[in-house]
């Protein structure tokens, strides 16, 4: 399949030609670049013009919106659970004594929180059946070539 | 305060706050919304390509190499195939509002600021 046929940025805008497929994506070395461009939020704020129809503008606020929502429950320590994707959990990390590595000075790093995703099994099958099918694909299409 | 575990939050939970500040929207579009949003950032995990999120965090997919594992109940050696796992990593906003939350309430506060910052 395609870039083009699969709705994605067309890989020239990063320096590949056009007819790539997904196995040059996910097969070779240094194939994957239009690939591994980042999701912006205008890319989001496409899909959801295209799916709910709501405008920019809109898409924006609410974006902003939710996430301060999320950053609101986390800093009340709750855990965000969203199904069929992932939770978001804060985790208490104790004070202790680090070191510099350039100048291994010892410094102490004070306690704090961090934030650790897990990804829902749904989310983490489908990342691993995406991959799975296009290493196939790329191996298939590296026998093709070396057989004739 | 970070409290642990205070509770959850769940999805319908935030579209419910998302709904509160919007009086005028329509509530099953904005349950459209939030699924959307999260399927595209899945979408793009599926993809292979990163997602970065201003003020929360970035997401992207990581490698993890074939290996050997063991079963721990039976000792038996077992195959693991090389495959992607998702990964994510809170931003410098979140991270320091995390900081000064948790700082906020606690005694112990050598220092609000991240050394993983530089400031």
């Amino acid at each position: 399949m395609k870039c083009l046929e699969m709705g994605l940025r067309p890989c020239n805008t990063t320096g590949l030609t056009n007819g790539c497929t997904l196995g040059d994506v996910f097969g070779g070395k240094g194939g994957y670049s239009f690939m591994s461009n980042s999701l912006t939020r205008k890319d989001i704020y496409e899909k959801v013009r295209e799916q709910v129809g709501l405008p920019y503008a809109e898409s924006h606020r609410l974006l902003d919106q939710m996430f301060v929502i999320v950053r609101e429950g986390l800093k009340r320590g709750e855990d965000i659970k969203i199904a069929r994707f992932g939770v978001f959990a804060v985790h208490h990390k104790k004070a202790r004594i680090g070191r510099n590595p350039k100048t291994k000075r010892e410094v102490m790093i004070s306690e704090r929180y961090s934030i650790s995703f897990r990804a829902s099994g749904l989310l983490k099958e489908r990342i691993r059946h995406a991959n799975q099918q296009a290493t196939q694909r790329a191996n298939q299409q590296a026998n093709r070539k070396q057989e004739p | 305060m970070v409290r642990k575990n205070a509770s959850t939050m769940n999805r319908s939970d935030l579209i419910r706050l998302l709904a509160e500040k919007n009086p005028r929207m329509d509530s099953k579009t904005l349950e459209r919304y939030v699924d959307v949003v999260f399927e595209a950032i899945s979408e793009a995990l599926v993809e292979n390509r990163r997602v970065e999120i201003r003020g929360f965090g970035s997401f992207w997919t990581k490698e993890r190499s074939e290996r050997i594992s063991r079963n721990p109940r039976s000792g038996e050696s077992v195959f693991v195939a090389a495959k992607r796992v998702p990964a994510f990593r809170p931003g410098r906003q979140l991270r320091r509002e995390l900081v000064e939350a948790g700082g906020a309430g606690s005694r112990r506060r050598a220092s609000a600021l991240d050394p993983r910052d530089g400031t």
